[in-house]
């Protein structure tokens, strides 16, 4: 026989159980009767053994509703008390949910969030219902305006075959560019498309909504995709320098210079950066990029003709 | 069961009043620390139980909770002994991958947010941290945070102070200099190239200046009236902007003042003329300097200087 301080209680096991599988929403019809039906002895139907318990939680105050075949937690006994910057927070990231096309990453998320939803209090629901109608990071345009076009993309990056793509910008020449497709970019108000050149060897972030015509062809290609890019900072710029996600440091030199490398930065956003650095950056390799540094300074001389 | 709430009657066959009461003893539990007494009370006022309960069955529901996964303490507070939950099976625990699925939106998003959402996003997952069982699942999150070796206390400070304009001294980490003093009259906080600046008008150099936030070590002095006499004339300087205006950002010391042909013209104040030159060269080709003709030349000037020494080195 069990000693005093050893005996539990079969329900109230029971009732802390059912209870795990709502939080953990694993509370599927099957395994809840199946975890109700454990040492019971008396004859009564699953139906009412499980209304029983359904009953037990409603009146402790949580709301639970069925939805194919699976018991949800609409509101948790344990609450965790947010506040309006946390809310904030929370629904930024789910605005942003939407920039993320790897389905398994977007998944992990929504979990997060979701665990986070179901402990929230009245006042948070409330507050963020105020909230849902200002989405921060608002694509709905480009969803809407370019869905079939984000799709073409998404197509062509799986495939791995290059593309032909014509686009052109806000007053500049329209451009025919040669490449693989590499990812699609989200930014705030915009998503790119970029593209590794292999004549170049540089990647180019081409906003969608600048494409006016997209061909794939069918050259397949195995390469890499990240040209490499070295440079040497100097003065005050080496000392302060903090590296950027592309980027490494290879050494340091005697005189306080640094050796950078980077990876697949897209080639324009990396030339407006060290253009800045001017005399503090000097461009080791490859040349190509040093030609490009050239005409890009000639372009911006040339505003001043005339 | 409408009978039930409606007369608050137990009637048995409809709920599992064990399974309620145990319910109802952990959320007491789960307050603070309470004595069999206390608990007899609160069973006795709850009103759907409306009766005691022996230490027999207290002690059964105590084991019923701990092979649920609660860890339920005993200790002895002002001489009686009372029962607490410490921790329970419900208690938000975090997923390395939930984690990392978090890093890779922020990372997405994190340069397009203002200072705020940045600085909002820090203390919520500050707090967060502070209430799940693995607060060390948030190391990933720090080491991408863009207020990465940035005192958070610090920046709210120095983002209240600018607001009100106020004029301080604050001790700095300098790369060439080391640690100094510096005196400023305060701007503005804001981001730059994924860093945070102080923005102000400097004593030392009499023009503006911006310092990197991670480097200001402490405030040393707030003034309450600022004497600092602004002698620098701040130059203003006007340049068309012909790119895509989601990619113009305008600062605090921008506007734009009228539309082009071509695009928008845009003023921008200040009375550091590297920090223009920095925000000029920085658009490429997408901008051209329109006034006063003294800057533009110096502007032409610095393009031909780096276009000479690209092959030098």
């Amino acid at each position: 026989m069990a000693k005093l301080s050893e005996k539990y209680n079969d329900s109230c096991i029971k009732i802390f159980e059912f209870l795990k599988l709502l939080y953990n929403d694993e509370a599927t019809y099957e395994k809840v009767t199946q975890l109700l039906a454990v040492n019971y002895d008396e004859k009564m139907t699953t139906a009412v053994l499980l209304n029983k318990y359904l009953n037990t939680l409603k009146v402790f105050g949580i709301k639970i509703k069925k939805k194919n075949h699976k018991f949800h937690m609409l509101n948790s006994p344990f609450k965790i008390p947010f506040d309006k910057i946390d809310l904030q927070s929370i629904m930024l990231f789910k605005n942003s949910l939407n920039l993320l096309s790897d389905e398994k990453t977007k998944n992990k998320l929504e979990e997060l969030l979701s665990s986070l939803f179901i402990r929230f209090d009245e006042n948070a629901k409330t507050y963020v219902e105020s909230l849902d109608n200002n989405s921060y990071i608002d694509l709905s345009f480009f969803y809407s305006k370019f869905e079939t076009q984000i799709e073409l993309c998404e197509k062509y990056i799986k495939e791995g075959q290059k593309v032909e793509i014509t686009y052109q910008e806000k007053n500049k020449p329209e451009i025919t560019l040669i490449g693989i497709p590499v990812e699609l970019k989200y930014y705030r108000k915009k998503i790119c498309y970029v593209i590794h050149s292999q004549k170049d060897g540089f990647n180019t972030e081409i906003p969608i909504d600048k494409i006016i015509n997209m061909k794939q062809s069918c050259q397949t290609v195995s390469q890499g995709l990240s040209t490499t890019v070295v440079y040497r900072l100097k003065g005050s710029l080496a000392k302060s320098y903090k590296l950027k996600e592309y980027e490494y440091l290879e050494r340091s030199e005697a005189g306080g210079s640094i050796i950078v490398v980077n990876k697949g930065e897209d080639c324009d956003i990396l030339l407006s950066r060290l253009i800045r650095y001017n005399e503090c950056c000097e461009i080791i390799s490859p040349k190509s990029l040093k030609e490009k540094l050239r005409q890009t300074i000639d372009r911006m001389l040339s505003n001043y003709d005339n | 069961m409408k009978e039930f709430l409606k007369n608050k009657k137990v009637t048995y066959n409809l709920m599992s009043f064990t399974g309620f009461k145990a319910l109802v003893l952990f959320s007491y539990l789960l307050e603070s620390p309470k004595s069999y007494k206390e608990i007899c009370q609160y069973f006795l006022e709850h009103p759907y139980l409306n009766e005691k309960i022996s230490i027999d069955t207290l002690r059964v529901y105590i084991t019923s909770l701990k092979r649920v996964g609660c860890e339920v303490k005993r200790e002895r507070i002002d001489g009686v002994s009372k029962y607490s939950v410490v921790s329970n099976p419900f208690e938000l625990t975090i997923a390395q991958e939930q984690v990392s699925s978090l890093v890779k939106v922020y990372k997405i998003i994190s340069n397009d947010l203002t200072l705020e959402e940045l600085l909002n996003i820090e203390l919520f997952l500050k707090r967060l941290s502070s209430k799940i069982k693995n607060p060390e699942i948030f190391e990933a999150f720090s080491r991408v945070s863009l207020l990465k070796g940035v005192d958070i206390e610090l920046l709210q400070e120095l983002i209240t102070l600018s607001a009100k304009k106020k004029q301080i001294i604050f001790q700095y980490k300098s790369p060439r200099s080391g640690i100094k003093n510096i005196e400023v009259l305060l701007s503005n906080v804001g981001i730059n190239n994924s860093k945070i600046y102080l923005y102000g008008y400097s004593k030392e150099y009499n023009h503006d200046a911006s310092y990197l936030v991670s480097r200001i070590v402490k405030i040393l002095d707030v003034k309450n009236e600022p004497d600092i006499l602004i002698q620098s004339t701040p130059i203003v300087v006007g340049f068309e902007y012909i790119g895509d205006l989601s990619d113009l950002d305008l600062k605090d010391n921008e506007k734009i003042v009228q539309t082009s042909d071509r695009g928008v013209i845009v003023e921008i104040t200040s009375t550091n003329e590297f920090m223009i030159n920095q925000r000029i060269l920085g658009f490429t080709d997408k901008a051209k300097v329109l006034y006063p003709q003294s800057y533009q030349k110096q502007f032409i000037n610095i393009l031909k200087d780096m276009k000479a020494g690209i092959y030098i080195g």
